[in-house]
């Protein structure tokens, strides 16, 4: 700098000097003297006794503290998530880095199964994270994406502040709002639908949540239920197949630790299963512990698959054809347990028989192509190994147009071999999560109002048990007028990226007729956030409180802590946090949802029945805070409820009727079995419904109060008034399909499903360096065969073509909107992707993992570097930037520029599958049937 | 250049630099700030080193707010003003710590919610020159220059590349230079 330009910086220095009150001359910070508002201004510390500190520096602490203060290019930083790239020094962990380092436990949420965590704190930053072994479910374990839990609290790309639009919806022009501005803004906009009565226009939409609490109290305190999810594009099928037959869980647990058999159908839970690690450790536990041998039946070798004792690989969507192939030999060879099947089903043998005499394992080997003598063979020694034997399932069977039959043909297996509740077989619990033990605070009553986007008629078990809800079918119904939305708020969703028909979504979510206002809450920059109108900066798991559990493999209740280890960073802020603040603001009562005090009060109370650890002598919140979670011991394993006796005082007043269903005022409470009166199943029957009558007739509309007293589940409804018109045919037996887009399928044509890696879940962990690193693109799996055919070699493009269904077409009309091409189907969209061939995958199918694909969700996601025209890298200082692992080594970033030719394996950040699913729910439950579509194959080039 | 670091006129004027630049990075311009800037003296000075604020009214202080935040803010392909990620590549690490222990000696008004914002770095640094054209200097600016602010220079004249409106291109700009200055103040270019 020349003589002159310094002296014209020094003039303006001098100018500035005391301007903006920052240095000492003055206290305000604006130049007309006016005081800064709100947190994030000025925190004036404690003055002096003449008010003011001599230009705010002590200067005698810095003498005796001086070189105290880190020295850049000293050790390596403790609390940063380095890993040794290749321009690293290699000198790490450093010796001290854990030395006291304050253990505060917490529970992960980077994937849906919810294991418990510890993070070790130091210096106010988490610097490790690591399974609890507290925690009775997880027992200690932690996977991959847990160990990232630091890529995604220090993100450099985290949503600090809230933002407001500023150009058009989805431009991506935004500017920085306060927090009581952005507040201000939303109170006016729901005060104003709430004050019109028209409460069900406001819709919460969430993805994966666990502060479900905190959700309901916000919206019933509203007064809405439109509460929207994406069960049905998880487990809707599976749910309503366990709840046909048992109606008091929508969940099986398979107690593969106890068990000696266990019959995989579709389900990876060695990568993704909900119950992912609390369930791999129990497999393993039951293979190599207690040598049960394990079976897997899935389209693509998934780990799961590739780790089971034997793996066959079925024609998609047919496993429920094999287990009624099974189902047949079991009973043809007289090897069923033919107590369980008399005493707690509601068919007999014989009907059975009947039912399944045309599903030989013949018949099941002509449309899964799994031979007849493996289908016996393992039917066989299946039976033989119970009742320590229990099938498992998930996505893989359910997530098909047929995939509520498949589960139902898979569930039948476990009563026939009678291992129903028992040790080692096929369980449940009949609770969701958290230990009944504990209650939340007082809750607001329940809002009463009706959307045909909360509960969609033409599904008619998707919301008659519990609430699955249709999410797939929302942007299409707001498209086609059937519904509308003055205002939506996100919660921890990316609905562009993970939802059906990509096109669609983004249309509708740009459209601000469809969508009058949208608010996202969410801690990064996801698809969902670019077509807001609001962006709100949310904390992440390792700094909110919760009460937490899953469904325990344990059999028996629990609960666990989410707790802040750290400050929530800039200012983001959690929903039990502003919630209250927002409800405030809309008034009219809502605020009095609120009366508990701060959040920890409330947790306070929530945890209260926690009883004390006669060693620690801490009870309530602070034995959680100190162990992370607590499970009853004096609790039995939920095994064989259905034949607990019931007590004298349970049978005062009961009455029992003609089919020794014992009741009390009309309701269901037990079932009379010789001399003997025990809780039965809590189904209208009190038995294991292998004949489902309700499904058939509230599928029908058919008033089922009857029924639904019998069963004694208060919690079970008949389908509301607004579904007259919408009758749907649902078998009450367990039955098969053909899916008719799958029969004679074009020699050009083959069908496409998808799955997870152990290291990512469906939409928010692409943006994570470590985990992107490892899997971070998609191309397609194809059998060598296949690609044979189609004269194809790994790492050839292929445009790919995907349909709408034939079979919804008839049934669903709806549903169906697009072209039709030449083959006479309606096209969804068209691809291209690179194809890698293997053998762990069908002939007749290809595969695409979910996940990748972003188009936002930080750089990571997006696998681009983002140079500088000045050589620096954003986000790193090209003289002192030292870790050369975060920014410089993604090696992976994609310089082909979207040319076939050009582009090298393993590069760039993937492709998005679901631009090409079309919205496709089940006829029966809504869940969506990813599995199912039918692509066209053509080579590209 | 000769340079008298211990010019107690250089120090207050070089400290006067920091305070603005720490007012212009910590938050979005007001429409006061945009007032005080027409003032005859300051836009003068402003306008010596190539910076011409807008017109003070509301347009300008939202377009300014919009390219702010595009700058600093996010949500996407931005320039985050915080130390850790320069240095690191994540927020908050370990030169939040030594943030802390200075800011145990240096009062400050500002209080960003991170503690390695460039802006707050600035304001420490604002005070630390006062106070040595006061006492003289303890070595306390030299340390901190080093430890917390000499890293600004490259950030700087990242944003100031990014930036959309003239007015934060050239006063970014003038931002980068200065402390590219202030780099052989304090030896460390």
């Amino acid at each position: 700098m020349s003589d002159s330009s310094r002296r014209k910086f020094l003039k303006l220095g001098a100018l500035s000097l005391g301007a903006f009150g920052l240095s000492g001359c003055s206290r305000n910070t604006k130049p007309n003297g006016a005081e800064k508002n709100g947190s994030e201004k000025a925190a004036v510390q404690e003055s002096s006794q003449d008010g003011e500190l001599p230009f705010g520096v002590d200067i005698e602490k810095w003498k005796k503290g001086r070189g105290k203060p880190y020295e850049i290019g000293g050790q390596k930083m403790p609390g940063v998530c380095e890993l040794p790239g290749p321009e690293a020094k290699r000198n790490w962990p450093p010796r001290d880095k854990y030395k006291d380092a304050k253990k505060v436990p917490g529970m992960c949420q980077l994937c849906s199964t919810i294991c418990g965590i510890i993070g070790y704190v130091k210096d106010g930053r988490v610097i490790k994270v690591e399974g609890n072994p507290n925690d009775p479910n997880s027992r200690g374990k932690l996977c991959a994406r847990g160990q990232a839990s630091l890529n995604h609290l220090y993100h450099p790309e985290r949503l600090l502040y809230p933002m407001k639009r500023v150009g058009q919806r989805g431009e991506g022009k935004w500017k920085r709002i306060s927090w009581d501005e952005a507040l201000t803004e939303i109170a006016g906009k729901l005060k104003a639908i709430r004050d019109r009565g028209e409460h069900e226009e406001f819709a919460f939409h969430q993805g994966r949540q666990r502060s479900k609490d905190a959700i309901k109290r916000f919206l019933d305190a509203f007064g809405t239920k439109t509460q929207l999810s994406h069960r049905s594009l998880c487990s809707g099928n599976r749910r309503a197949a366990n709840l046909a037959y048992l109606w008091e869980s929508d969940w099986d647990l398979n107690d593969c630790e106890n068990s000696k058999y266990i019959l995989n159908f579709g389900s990876n839970a060695f990568e993704a299963h909900q119950g992912h690690i609390p369930f791999a450790n129990r497999i393993q536990n039951g293979r190599f512990q207690n040598g049960a041998k394990m079976v897997t039946f899935d389209v693509r070798l998934s780990n799961t698959a590739g780790n089971s004792d034997e793996w066959f690989s079925p024609f998609p969507g047919t496993d429920g054809a094999v287990a009624l192939g099974m189902c047949h030999w079991i009973l043809d060879q007289e090897k069923y347990d033919r107590e369980f099947m008399e005493t707690w089903t509601n068919v007999s043998i014989e009907e059975l028989k009947e039912h399944l005499n045309p599903h030989t394992p013949e018949w099941a080997e002509k449309v899964s192509g799994i031979a007849a003598g493996d289908i016996k063979r393992i039917a066989l020694e299946f039976a033989a190994a119970a009742p320590a034997a229990t099938t498992m399932c998930n996505r893989g069977s359910s997530a098909h147009l047929n995939g509520f039959y498949n589960d139902r043909a898979i569930h039948l297996l476990n009563a026939l071999v009678g291992s129903v509740g028992k040790k080692g077989g096929w369980c449940w619990s009949p609770w969701g999560g958290l230990d009944p033990v504990v209650k939340t605070p007082k809750m607001p009553s329940s809002a009463k109002t009706w959307s045909v986007l909360e509960d969609p008629p033409e599904y008619p078990l998707a919301n008659v048990w519990r609430r699955m809800r249709v999410g797939e079918i929302i942007y299409l119904y707001l498209l086609q007028g059937r519904a509308k939305l003055q205002a939506y708020m996100t919660y921890n969703l990316d609905s562009p990226l993970t939802w059906p028909e990509e096109s669609l979504t983004k249309d509708v979510l740009t459209n601000e007729e469809l969508i009058n206002f949208h608010v996202c809450i969410n801690c990064f920059y996801n698809e969902t956030a670019h077509y807001a109108d609001i962006v709100l900066p949310w904390t992440t798991f390792l700094e909110r409180w919760d009460l937490d559990a899953r469904a325990s493999y344990n059999l028996r209740p629990y609960v666990g802590i989410r707790t802040p280890m750290v400050e929530p960073l800039g200012e983001s802020r959690d929903i039990r946090d502003f919630f209250p603040e927002l409800a405030r603001k809309i008034g009219g009562g809502m605020e009095e949802a609120y009366d508990y005090g701060s959040t920890e009060d409330y947790m306070k109370y929530w945890a209260q029945n926690v009883p004390e650890n006669p060693e620690t002598g801490k009870s309530g919140l602070n034995r959680l805070l100190d162990e992370g979670a607590w499970e009853n011991q004096d609790n039995q394993p939920f095994y064989e409820p259905y034949n607990v006796e019931l007590s004298a005082e349970e049978l005062e007043g009961a009455e029992i009727d003609d089919q020794g269903i014992i009741t009390r005022e009309g309701i269901g409470i037990g079932i009379r079995l010789g001399d003997r009166s025990v809780r039965g199943f809590k189904t209208p029957s009190r038995k294991f419904e292998i004949r489902s009558l309700f499904v058939n007739q509230v599928s029908q509309n058919e008033d089922c109060s009857e029924m639904i007293r019998k069963s004694g589940v208060t919690k079970t409804k008949n389908r509301p008034e607004q579904h007259k018109g919408h009758e749907v045919d649902v078998d009450e037996m367990p039955i098969w399909l053909q899916m008719e887009e799958h029969e004679n399928l074009a020699d050009n044509e083959l069908i496409m499903t998808s799955f997870k890696w152990n290291v990512h879940n469906h939409g928010r962990t692409m943006n994570l360096k470590w985990l992107a690193e490892i899997v971070h693109s998609n191309p397609a799996w194809m059998n060598p065969a296949t690609a044979e055919k189609f004269g194809l070699a790994d790492g050839d493009w292929i445009e790919l073509t995907s349909y709408h269904s034939k079979m919804l077409e008839k049934t669903s009309p709806n549903l169906t909107h697009g072209v039709r091409d030449d083959s006479g189907r309606v096209v969804v969209s068209k691809m291209r992707v690179p194809i890698v061939t293997m053998p762990g995958i069908h002939p007749s199918a290809i595969a695409m993992s979910n996940s990748c694909g972003h188009w936002q969700y930080t750089r990571v996601a997006k696998a681009e570097k983002s140079s500088s025209e000045n050589g620096h890298l954003v986000g790193s200082d090209g003289e002192t930037y030292r870790d050369a692992d975060w920014e410089r080594n993604m090696w992976w970033e994609d310089l082909s520029n979207g040319d076939p030719a050009k582009w090298k394996q393993n590069t760039g950040n993937g492709w998005n599958q679901n631009r090409l699913m079309p919205i496709a729910p089940d006829p029966v439950t809504g869940q969506q049937a990813f599995h199912s579509t039918v692509v066209k194959i053509e080579k590209v080039g | 250049m000769a340079i008298r670091v211990d010019d107690a006129s250089d120090l207050k004027a070089r400290a006067g630099l920091y305070e603005l630049y720490s007012r212009l990075l910590l938050e979005e311009l007001d429409l006061e700030t945009l007032q005080l800037f027409q003032q005859e003296r300051w836009k003068d000075a402003l306008r010596e080193i190539e910076v011409h604020p807008p017109e003070p009214n509301p347009v300008s202080v939202e377009i300014l707010a919009i390219d702010y935040c595009s700058i600093f803010i996010g949500p996407k392909d931005y320039c985050p003003p915080y130390q850790s990620v320069w240095q690191s590549g994540q927020l908050q690490g370990q030169v939040v710590d030594s943030m802390r222990d200075f800011l145990d000696v240096v009062q400050t008004v500002s209080r960003p919610p991170i503690e390695d914002h460039a802006g707050l770095q600035f304001e420490v640094m604002a005070q630390v020159l006062q106070h040595e054209s006061e006492f003289g200097s303890q070595g306390l600016a030299d340390s901190f220059f080093r430890n917390h602010v000499s890293w600004t220079e490259a950030m700087l004249g990242r944003a100031s590349a990014m930036a959309e409106t003239g007015f934060y291109q050239t006063v970014l700009l003038s931002a980068a230079r200065f402390i590219g200055c202030e780099k052989q103040v304090f030896g460390s270019s």
